[in-house]
């Protein structure tokens, strides 16, 4: 599933910060939240770890199939936002 | 000019590139397999491979050629054995609970982790133990010099595999780095290629990362791992030969013993390193030496390139506008690093290296340790990948 | 709901840029010592004079590369400041 910049606006059901943690624990967490929720929930992550946000959560999230939507915060500093479809 | 000057100076230079290709290049051996195991994305794994495979394909191609000559070049070559897998297993654990391994500790200490530096920290810690209480209570020195032959090999020419297999052909060592570079490159090409055709079945045109852009020189964008891994290779090459043409010891790649220099560093001030402390006599076995720092060199260049590796990354974070101080918000992570930390250096000691020194570096050398030390490594990240995702 | 506004941690970067050069300067002076106790592994004097020398060589690069990475900083800024007043754009990071 490819990024979809139409979820840039949409408002979240659930945030998720893990600012300042390393791999694997921001996928981690965020896997675990997103198995929590119900489909059709937005679910926003707050991260400052570039490598998770260029490797780890595209491939995670292509294997889940979600669409999903990354915004640079600041230097360093991103938000996704993840959709639950199923 | 003193030729240890020209080889620390040049060798400064090399480290400034590698702190750029770490950080620019996100390698590190913990993300790879991470993301393997979550989501089966090569992409980093690819620029680990690129690394291996040209970097072992050009040390085939130095030593068959005769340009840095056989005998200087297993002059460096460590023993390896039992102690790579166990070592091994311990390091792999360690690295997965900190998230980084030894060289991608470098790289985000350098931009701004400070769960990092406690990791570092660790590492310091563990390296003193194992100095002060491991290494003379087990007499470690010489169950690595004395294990019966199947457990272990020696070093030099007895772990020297072209040798091994070939006897003193010349071609040897580019007929092993076929094998291995070969092998290495080969799988990091096909793995890019499937990964290509994957992502352009899914959206349906044709998708190509490149290598090389613009943007990456301009520190706009972080490098394809790949353009990483091509770093890491031109990287031990030049350690390589300055080394060779400098003084005369050919070096390889290594992370883990710089560590211990910055332990001596530190500690120097305070106590003195050579005195009885955690002395041999509470072992049962014959005396080679009391503590570990009697044994680490005082400087080997990889001191000094690793300094300038954190530089590098420090300041390609701060150019490329990714430099932040990060502290995670659940303090317990400090803990878990720490502990990891203790695990990676001592682990890494045991070893006698660690993913650079023993894994990247074993390849290099043409000898057993990257081979041993790979399996349990995987294991080991493996285990403490399961470990995190069950308790948090 | 954005996450909070942060400051500049460039400067944070810098010192330890500056740290790294001190630190290999600092090792600089124990090199002959630490050398003295060896069992194995001793270098010769004129190693000693060579590494010592390329550590503070390098100390010294690391420093005056904090200081350059410095007046970016300030540059930037500057810059940036510049850019609000006219409201001509956002900053380059952004």
């Amino acid at each position: 599933m490819p990024e979809e910049k139409n979820l840039e606006n949409v408002k979240p059901d659930e945030t998720l910060d893990v600012m300042g943690e390393t791999c694997p624990i921001p996928e981690a967490m965020a896997h675990k939240k997103l198995n929590k929720m119900k489909a059709g929930q937005v679910l926003e992550v707050y991260t400052d770890h570039a490598a998770a946000v260029e490797n780890s959560f595209p491939s995670m999230l292509n294997k889940l199939n979600y669409p999903y939507c990354v915004t640079k915060t600041g230097p360093g500093e991103f938000t996704i936002k993840i959709k639950k479809t199923s | 000019m003193n030729p240890y000057f020209l080889e620390y100076a040049i060798v400064g230079i090399a480290g400034l590139i590698f702190g750029a290709a770490l950080e620019r290049g996100r390698m590190c051996f913990v993300l790879a397999t991470n993301n393997i195991i979550m989501a089966k994305d090569t992409k980093i794994l690819e620029g680990i491979l690129w690394a291996f495979g040209i970097s072992v394909l050009a040390f085939g191609i130095i030593e068959s050629l005769g340009i840095v000559p056989i005998q200087a070049a297993v002059a460096g070559v460590f023993p390896s054995g039992w102690y790579d897998l166990v070592g091994a297993l311990l390091f792999g654990f360690g690295i997965g609970l900190c998230g980084a391994c030894m060289s991608g500790l470098i790289f985000r200490a350098g931009s701004g982790f400070t769960q990092n530096w406690m990791q570092l920290f660790g590492i310091l810690v563990g390296t003193i133990f194992f100095a002060f209480l491991i290494f003379p209570l087990t007499n470690f020195l010489y169950w690595i010099l004395h294990t019966v032959p199947w457990l272990a090999l020696k070093g030099g020419l007895y772990d020297y595999m072209p040798h091994e297999w070939f006897g003193n052909a010349i071609w040897g060592p580019f007929v092993v780095a076929l094998i291995f570079g070969g092998f290495f490159w080969a799988l990091g090409l096909y793995l890019t290629k499937k990964r290509f055709a994957k992502i352009s079945k899914e959206r349906g045109e044709q998708y190509k990362e490149p290598i090389i852009s613009w943007n990456m020189l301009k520190f706009k964008d972080a490098f394809s791992p790949r353009l990483g891994g091509l770093l890491f290779a031109v990287v031990a090459v030049i350690v390589f030969l300055t080394s060779y043409f400098t003084v005369h010891k050919a070096a390889y790649m290594g992370v883990t013993t710089p560590y211990g220099s910055f332990d001596a560093y530190i500690l120097a001030p305070f106590i003195n390193l050579f005195t009885t402390v955690g002395h041999y006599k509470a072992s049962f076995l014959p005396k080679i030496s009391s503590n570990w720092f009697q044994i680490v060199p005082v400087a080997i260049p990889m001191t000094l390139l690793v300094i300038a590796t954190f530089a590098g990354a420090t300041t390609t974070a701060i150019l490329g506008g990714e430099f932040k101080w990060r502290v995670p918000k659940r303090k317990i992570m400090f803990l878990q690093n720490f502990i990891g930390g203790i695990l990676t250096g001592v682990g890494a000691r045991i070893a006698l290296g660690c993913n650079i020194g023993t894994l990247w570096s074993g390849f290099l050398m043409f000898s057993w340790a990257g081979l041993l030390f790979l399996p349990t490594l995987v294991l080991g990240m493996y285990l403490a990948l399961k470990f995190q995702q069950a308790i948090w | 709901m954005a996450a909070p506004k942060r400051k500049n941690h460039n400067w944070c970067g810098i010192t330890l840029v500056a740290l790294y050069g001190l630190f290999s300067i600092y090792a600089s002076f124990f090199l002959a010592y630490l050398n003295n106790g060896k069992i194995i592994g001793k270098l010769s004097n004129e190693a000693i004079v060579g590494i010592k020398e390329a550590f503070i060589m390098w100390g010294v690069i690391f420093i005056i590369g904090a200081i350059l990475l410095m007046i970016r900083e300030y540059v930037l800024k500057s810059g940036r400041k510049e850019a609000k007043d006219t409201e001509s754009g956002v900053s380059p990071h952004y």
